[in-house]
């Protein structure tokens, strides 16, 4: 029987689900904004649980966890964007290269350190004046400090990209790297900050996966997130708020799976439906979406004065 | 203690990719080599090499020439201090040592036939999920002149098959498999079941005199047979105490992502279950959480290894299959050549006393004194034959069919 609680949890469920999917996609889309398909937000993501969860488990601290995955996105998001943009190399075998890397990596980092510990976790925070609404009051109250981050990372894109020279110019960059070269922009130093963006935005991508649960790391426990946030950035076209908005839905109705298991009428539906609905709804999307024209640059490696 | 640590699976593309990266991730041969998409992918031409028995083992001989020397140096120097001759076994299991769960049990057990039998030298292998892979290794370990070689992982029954073929003078044990009735195979080749769904019976009563609701639920991995068994065995054990009890169940596709085991069981929370079983792996830590963020008092029931240091005020009881058990009886076995041809060995908590679901001081006090005595009269009937649990090859239905543990009458089978 469908009840109140379980429509409550449904919605929790979904944005709980939308908000590590959610900030990886809004990196994301500032590395193609810029010109750079950064296919290794997956390793990305890994490698920032992997810190957030040693941060938490070795100094019990949620916040020092977060740190250490905005250092992480930093360090090796400069090493993507060294391999990206200095080296001009394929930027999809790369990304596919370093997830592996990642998965590796932090793998055996966890059965040398962290296996079968869990640490600092967050808890859902109660704002006020929110947090007595009915309804809303409940399903937010359930969020951790992650959801209001991913909010206001969506207004900085947004701002970022929209109302800031940098943005302009990254745009550019995406868009006619060889017209803003010759314009006297700096391809190179436009995209460097922008992939190094949107590492850091995975790596925390990365953090909630883990501050949302245990506070402990699981091999390979981004499942495939950071492929999902490519297909977001896509069926969003590259902006914010629509970014926000596919990744709820995306949420919502890989929720729906847990829903359809507590009622009868839905039920019935082979599960495995249910489990892939969320994949099946994107594809649709992405091929009647009208219209979705990457940046003309994103994905071609580019070399000073265009050759 | 001679056991040396787990060794790196070969993965060819992920030392290209360490070496790209420039980093080196199996340092020192240790427990760190969780790299299964690597070793996923990477084993197999070196795996396609091992299939021709003669020459293809050079190669992934070759592949494995650093932990076997290690391993002969263990062995020979066991044979010095022991003045028996050495007892060479291979490990080899899906996840990792220190995992707590279905290879962490396995790898104790190993460690504790070691400390049983000195002779016993184990050389275990991890994340090893690839039957490719699983065949390359093995072949390397039979032809290294390993006496045992023990897959801890129910779906390489056909390499296990394989290497039983090309080895015949080496004994290969598989787990968990349970052979069809008339099938036959290689009488170097022994198939070993462990009731894992026997714990998971006691955990369903005791989950069943826990629960206020009256509804308990479980999150399962994936649905086959030898998991199957579990969720329903915990559903029969808690019929077994309340016939009335309500039980749910999903199967969230997953044995890793915390993310999506703890949404489902806010689902079943949210549906009205207090006691959700775990009947998938390291996911377990999102049903914990959970368990822990819900409302009113809700309980997780991690399965396979023994769990409360979790979360004590979360963790009822927690489901040991008794694989430990398994593994150094095997091993034992197989050191004092008591091995049969083609045998089958079956665990159950008739045979396997650490097949349990343990009372923890915290749970012990919220039962009545006629709770606690049903529940240790309960074990006691399983482990004596009176209560006598269905396995997934008898009945109808089997206890590895999805809606078994509802169906069976618990008075068939002894309850009441």
């Amino acid at each position: 029987m469908l009840t109140e609680a379980l429509v409550l949890a449904f919605f929790v469920i979904g944005i709980q689900l939308m908000v590590p999917i959610a900030m990886a996609a809004l990196g994301e889309a500032v590395a193609e904004k810029s010109g750079v398909l950064n296919v290794g937000i997956e390793g990305m993501m890994l490698i920032g649980a992997f810190v957030t969860a040693y941060m938490g488990i070795t100094r019990d601290s949620a916040t020092l966890g977060i740190i250490a995955a905005v250092v992480a996105g930093i360090v090796f998001g400069a090493l993507l964007a060294f391999l990206y943009v200095n080296r001009g190399t394929d930027q999809i075998v790369t990304g596919l290269m370093f997830n592996i890397f990642a998965v590796g990596l932090t793998g055996t980092l966890h059965s040398l350190y962290l296996a079968g510990q869990n640490g600092a976790t967050l808890r859902g925070i109660d704002i006020p004046g929110i947090g007595s609404l009915p309804w809303i009051g409940e399903i937010l109250g359930r969020q951790n400090l992650m959801l209001y981050l991913a909010i206001a990372m969506a207004l900085a894109v947004w701002y970022l990209l929209n109302k800031t020279w940098y943005g302009l110019y990254a745009r550019a960059a995406g868009e006619r790297p060889i017209a803003a070269e010759s314009g006297g922009l700096d391809v190179v130093r436009l995209r460097y900050p922008a992939v190094i963006v949107g590492s850091v935005f995975a790596a925390l991508g990365g953090s909630v996966l883990v501050l949302s649960t245990s506070g402990g790391f699981v091999p390979g426990m981004t499942a495939g997130r950071g492929f999902i946030a490519l297909g977001v950035v896509v069926l969003a076209r590259w902006r914010p708020v629509w970014i926000m908005i596919f990744a709820l839905g995306f949420g919502l109705t890989q929720g729906l799976q847990f829903l359809a298991a507590q009622v009868t009428a839905l039920s019935a539906v082979p599960k495995q439906f249910w489990v892939a609905l969320p994949y099946i709804v994107t594809v649709i999307a992405v091929v009647f979406a009208p219209g979705s024209t990457y940046p003309a640059a994103v994905g071609i490696p580019y070399r000073r004065g265009g050759s | 203690m001679n056991m040396t640590k787990p060794r790196c699976a070969p993965r060819w593309l992920l030392v290209v990719a360490v070496m790209a990266m420039f980093l080196a991730a199996c340092g020192g041969g240790t427990a760190g080599t969780a790299t299964t998409a690597g070793g996923g992918a990477g084993t197999s031409a070196p795996a396609t090499e091992t299939t021709a028995p003669s020459a293809g083992t050079t190669a992934p001989a070759a592949d494995t020439t650093a932990p076997s020397t290690e391993t002969t140096a263990a062995a020979a120097g066991t044979t010095e201090a022991s003045g028996g001759e050495a007892y060479q076994v291979a490990l080899i299991y899906p996840g990792t040592a220190d995992d707590l769960s279905w290879s962490n049990a396995w790898f104790d057990g190993a460690e504790q036939a070691m400390e049983a039998n000195p002779n016993i030298t184990v050389e275990s292998v991890e994340l090893l999920n690839d039957p490719a892979a699983v065949l390359q290794q093995g072949s390397a370990f039979a032809s290294e002149g390993f006496d045992l070689i023990l897959i801890a992982h129910g779906a390489m029954v056909e390499p296990a098959l394989t290497l039983a073929q090309q080895f015949p003078d080496v004994q290969i044990c598989l787990a968990p498999y349970n052979p069809a009735e008339g099938e036959e195979w290689p009488a170097n080749l022994c198939w070993v079941d462990v009731a894992q769904h026997n714990a998971n019976f006691f955990a369903g009563a005791l989950a069943a005199m826990v629960s206020e609701s009256g509804h308990i639920a479980s999150l399962n991995g994936f649905a086959f047979p030898a998991l199957t068994r579990q969720p329903e065995a915990f559903n029969l054990g808690a019929r077994c105490v309340n016939p009335d009890i309500t039980f749910s169940q999903q199967y969230i596709e997953t044995w890793t992502d915390t993310g999506i085991a703890k949404s489902a069981a806010q689902a079943e929370i949210a549906g009205g279950a207090d006691v959700i079983l775990s009947a998938t792996d390291s996911a377990v830590f999102g049903i914990i959480e959970a368990a822990a963020e819900a409302d009113g008092q809700v309980w997780a029931v991690p399965s396979y290894y023994e769990s409360q240091s979790l979360d004590p005020d979360h963790v009822m009881t927690s489901a040991i299959h008794g694989l430990a058990f398994a593994s150094n009886e095997i091993i034992q076995a197989g050191a004092a050549g008591e091995i049969e041809e083609s045998a089958f060995i079956d665990f159950d908590a008739t045979n396997d006393p650490e097949i349990d679901a343990p009372l923890y001081d915290n749970i012990r006090a919220m039962l009545s004194a006629d709770e606690l005595a049903q529940y240790e009269d309960i074990v006691d009937k399983v482990r004596s034959g009176e209560i006598t649990i269905p396995d997934e090859t008898t009945g109808d239905p089997t206890i590895g069919t999805e809606g078994s543990g509802g169906e069976i009458d618990p008075a068939s089978i002894g309850c009441g």
